[in-house]
């Protein structure tokens, strides 16, 4: 069965650019523009891999973390944020709060896919 | 990616582009006003990060790089080690300006620099000293590429105890390197027959490995890339080396605070769904952790918080507490997250409500309501669907009309049920129509916002070029009107609005001088009153001179001194909005060369839009647009003229009144009657749409006091029928060159009836040659 991605994300050109990405890769991709909109998305069913941004209005990437590692079913999920160069605080941060890796903005579709294949290996 | 994707993409950056650079305009605003708010800055700069992260994914890469100058001067305002000057928000919007440009020019191969685009990059460099750096870097990583050659590693892994709750699987990782060449693999099991007690969610295992690789050590190092700050993970060519790097104590304390939270998180999952004993257990042991992190980290305030959960949990345990457990653990645990984020929290921690929100000044609303789920549409497809919802409203109509026919045709009861079931079913069409309608048209209303958040800029921009102080207050932002209109009142209302900044409001040393404050103030405001919506805009400058622009009317050659002398107030104000006329003698760049004004005339009428003016001389001008709400729907008032039947768009008319025909006088060639203490200029609708005018005995006019652009006048008619709302369809073919008529309307019983045009219908007259001759009725006396 087809893995099943998380993309959160408040840009609509990176959410299109992320499932388009993963879409042909093969993998079951569903967006949510924000972390509240992603948690709730997330405590209905479950993902995989959740891929989000840090940045965002209403709860941040970092928030979203947090509290996907507090839902027993998010315990041991790979979590991937998308940062930017300008953010490598956040890395540091992100991965405080339990974050499996990050991806840097801007990416090529083939970055992607080779982080998103790394970390839902075995 | 595939070139459709791309285009795809690029297509979809570009709408979010537009919103994310209106969104910032306004926000950079608001930070001008208030530059030190945090909730702004940050609001800016998520955009920028936006524009800049999406733009390069989308291939905007110039517009990314650009961007990624001017984001990085708000992570410094960010980070308070810059201010948001008025210099620097200027640049800003400037920059935003040349986003738009960029955005247009798409992904291009030409590299020269837009002149706009060096000078903002110019007057950003002050604030950035490290920019030609960052290029420098850059372009330096872009470089770098590795020969490789065959290499023996000898690896050494020691997961973080904790590494599966980072979502990491560490044998994955084995199995990564084991793609790059031959490995050996040791792994040391010593910590897990230590393990006491045994916690199955820990890794206790560690890793020693040797790897034979052509990659270089960069490679095996990307391998670990996401865990090597937490992991101890040694990457040696050869010989040993002992490099574990060590967690900051900071790091430490949230990491084995985060994860006692976690823990408590899910111990309370644990006792909601069921399972309260095991729940409590979990919760006793993490809060034991939490206590023994925050203690030895020396934080007291933590502390406590922290045994105030133990505590909690050991009062359930015993089962000293009832019912409220659960919402009083949570607020617990919340006021120790908030503790062990900040010391000076500690205070707080004690008093039962942890709801001390500071209110932000500034609302963030805006923002909220751009997040509004919403998708886009033509709004052909919209017209269309409101023109069927239209006459699907007239057909209606037929139904009850065929209903009594069926009665008459035989009186019989069989024919009397079907009638009423005929109507019946008539009513129920008429509400769904009705509903249909009405919803159709809530699609097409749209928040005047959509127009007004471009005037903050405007006013902004003309203000600093002129060495102004203007303050906009901009109210009611929520009102809605028809998309249509919408898109039509932006450029009057620029008109407007830059009038009243270049001419209205006055120079600062002319202002103080006065006795006013140095502060200009316009206010821009919309509200709804009945089914129409009233934008007004009002300044406190030094208003208009009627006399004066009587005046320069009759001087222009724009109207005779016959014209003017019965021109009231109002009237009079209203000469700024024709065409060729300016009362500025110097004429300034910004609100053009006297044309302009007339723009705003033209668009409201053709919008079916009333406007008046009020103006004080020297107190300020008030500029009042009334416009109906939507199009398609509109009121009006029926009336009887020569035995036809026409209809006058309700939104001109000020008032209908009957006076008597003995007062009508005229005076050189004009026929005016005194209303309700006014003078007006009286047109007889049945001459001015050439119809036969019957005689009239009656000693009573029954009269339509207009608003139209060019002054008040009164429609003499012959009986007022009443009010209707009607469907106004344009008129085509010959008939939509004919300007005494705005439309047809069509009726709820299907009749047609032609919508007069009432804005223009007096300017019409008199602009024919034989007007002033050939009066319609005799002089009474």
């Amino acid at each position: 069965m087809a893995k099943k991605v998380l993309a959160v994300d408040d840009s609509a050109t990176m959410r299109q650019l992320v499932k388009m990405t993963l879409t042909r890769a093969g993998y079951e991709v569903v967006e949510a523009e924000d972390g509240a909109k992603a948690l709730e998305k997330a405590s209905a069913e479950t993902f995989d891999l959740v891929l989000s941004d840090i940045n965002m209005p209403n709860m941040t990437g970092i928030e979203l973390l947090r509290s996907l590692r507090g839902l027993p079913q998010y315990k041991f999920t790979p979590i991937v944020l998308v940062t930017t160069e300008s953010q490598t605080e956040k890395k540091q941060e992100g991965k405080t709060a339990g974050a499996t890796g990050w991806i840097v903005k801007p990416f090529e579709p083939e970055q992607l896919l080779a982080v998103v294949t790394k970390v839902l290996r075995s | 990616m595939e070139l459709g994707d791309l285009e795809q993409l690029q297509a979809g950056f570009r709408h979010e582009a537009d919103d994310l650079l209106t969104d910032l305009g306004g926000a950079l605003l608001l930070l001008e006003l208030d530059p030190l708010n945090a909730e702004v800055v940050n609001r800016v700069f998520r955009a920028m990060h936006t524009l800049k992260g999406s733009g390069a994914s989308a291939g905007f890469r110039r517009l990314a790089n650009f961007v990624h100058h001017v984001e990085e001067v708000f992570n410094r305002i960010r980070n308070k080690q810059l201010q948001a000057t008025p210099e620097l928000i200027d640049a800003t919007l400037k920059a935003c300006d040349c986003c738009a440009m960029l955005l247009n020019l798409g992904s291009t191969d030409d590299d020269s620099p837009l002149p706009l685009e060096t000078e903002v990059l110019a007057a950003m460099r002050p604030f950035l000293p490290d920019m030609d750096k960052a290029t420098a870097k850059a372009k330096a990583n872009a470089s770098t590429g590795q020969a490789s050659v065959a290499a023996r590693y000898k690896i050494g892994f020691r997961p973080n105890r904790e590494i599966f709750f980072s979502g990491t699987d560490p044998a994955s990782l084995l199995l990564e390197l084991t793609d790059l060449g031959e490995m050996e693999t040791h792994c040391d099991t010593g910590d897990l027959l230590a393990a006491d007690p045994f916690d199955p969610e820990q890794c206790y295992l560690r890793w020693e490995v040797f790897l034979d690789t052509k990659q270089p050590e960069q490679a095996v190092r990307a391998v670990f890339q996401f865990v090597e700050d937490d992991c101890e993970v040694s990457i040696e060519h050869q010989e040993p080396a002992a490099s574990a790097r060590t967690e900051s104590k900071a790091a430490r304390f949230r990491g084995a605070t985060e994860q006692a939270f976690s823990a408590l998180g899910f111990a309370l999952e644990q006792f909601q769904s069921g399972d309260e004993n095991l729940g409590l257990a979990t919760a006793h042991r993490a809060a034991q952790t939490l206590i023994f992190a925050c203690k030895a980290h020396g934080h007291a305030g933590a502390t406590i918080a922290a045994r105030k959960i133990l505590e909690a949990v050991l009062a359930q345990q015993v089962g000293t507490l009832d019912g409220g457990w659960l919402p009083k653990v949570k607020l617990l645990i919340e006021a120790a997250r908030l503790a062990v984020d900040s010391p000076a929290v500690a205070e707080i921690v004690t008093s039962p409500l942890p709801g001390n929100a500071v209110a932000s000044e500034i609302s963030t609303a805006p923002e909220a309501a751009t997040a509004a789920a919403s998708i886009r549409v033509d709004s052909v497809k919209l017209d269309a669907l409101m023109r069927l919802a239209g006459e699907l409203l007239v057909a209606r109509g037929a139904l009850p009309a065929f209903a009594d026919r069926v009665e008459h045709i035989s009186g019989e009861e069989s024919s009397k049920s079907m009638a009423k079931e005929m109507r019946d079913a008539g009513a129920k069409v008429s509400r769904l129509a009705d509903d249909l309608q009405a919803t159709v048209m809530s699609i097409r209303m749209m928040p005047v916002r959509q127009v007004f958040q471009r005037f903050p800029r405007l006013v902004r921009d003309i203000a600093r070029s002129l060495d102004k102080n203007i303050e906009l207050h901009v109210s009611g932002e929520e009102t809605e009107l028809d998309k249509t209109v919408i898109d039509a009142i932006g450029d009057p209302l620029t008109h407007i609005i830059r009038n009243a900044a270049d001419h209205g409001i006055e120079s600062k040393a002319d202002r103080v001088g006065n006795g006013k404050s140095a502060i200009g103030r316009i206010d821009l405001s919309a509200y709804t009153r009945g089914s129409n919506v009233v934008i007004e805009v009002k300044d406190d400058g030094k208003g208009l001179d009627a006399e004066k622009l009587k005046r320069r009317a009759v001087e222009k050659g724009l109207l005779t001194e016959a014209a003017v002398a019965v021109m009231d107030e109002e009237a009079a104000f209203k000469i700024i909005l024709a065409a060729g006329f300016s009362t500025v003698d110097k004429v300034t760049d910004l609100s053009g060369r006297g044309v302009g004004m007339d723009v705003v005339r033209n668009s409201v009428e053709a919008l079916h839009g009333a406007i008046r003016i009020q103006s004080e001389i020297g107190k300020g001008t008030r500029f009042n647009i009334e416009l109906p709400a939507s199009m398609l729907v509109s009121k009006g008032i029926r009336v009887a003229v020569s035995g036809h039947e026409v209809v006058l768009p309700i939104s001109t008319i000020r008032n209908m009144v009957k006076i008597p025909k003995s007062v009508v006088r005229s005076v050189q060639g004009q026929q005016i009657a005194p209303v309700r203490g006014a003078v007006f200029p009286m047109l007889w609708l049945a001459h001015a749409l050439s119809f036969e005018r019957m005689e009239e005995r009656r000693a009573e006019l029954a009269v339509a006091i207009i608003e139209a652009a060019s002054g008040p006048y009164g429609l003499v008619v012959d009986h007022f029928l009443g009010e209707v709302e009607v469907v106004v369809k344009p008129l085509n073919g010959a008939l939509a060159k004919v300007p005494e008529y705005v439309g047809a309307a069509i009726m709820g019983d299907g009749k047609t009836v032609l919508v007069v045009n009432t804005e223009r219908l007096f300017s019409l007259q008199r602009s024919l040659p034989t007007a002033h001759n050939d009066l319609p009725i005799a002089l009474p006396g």
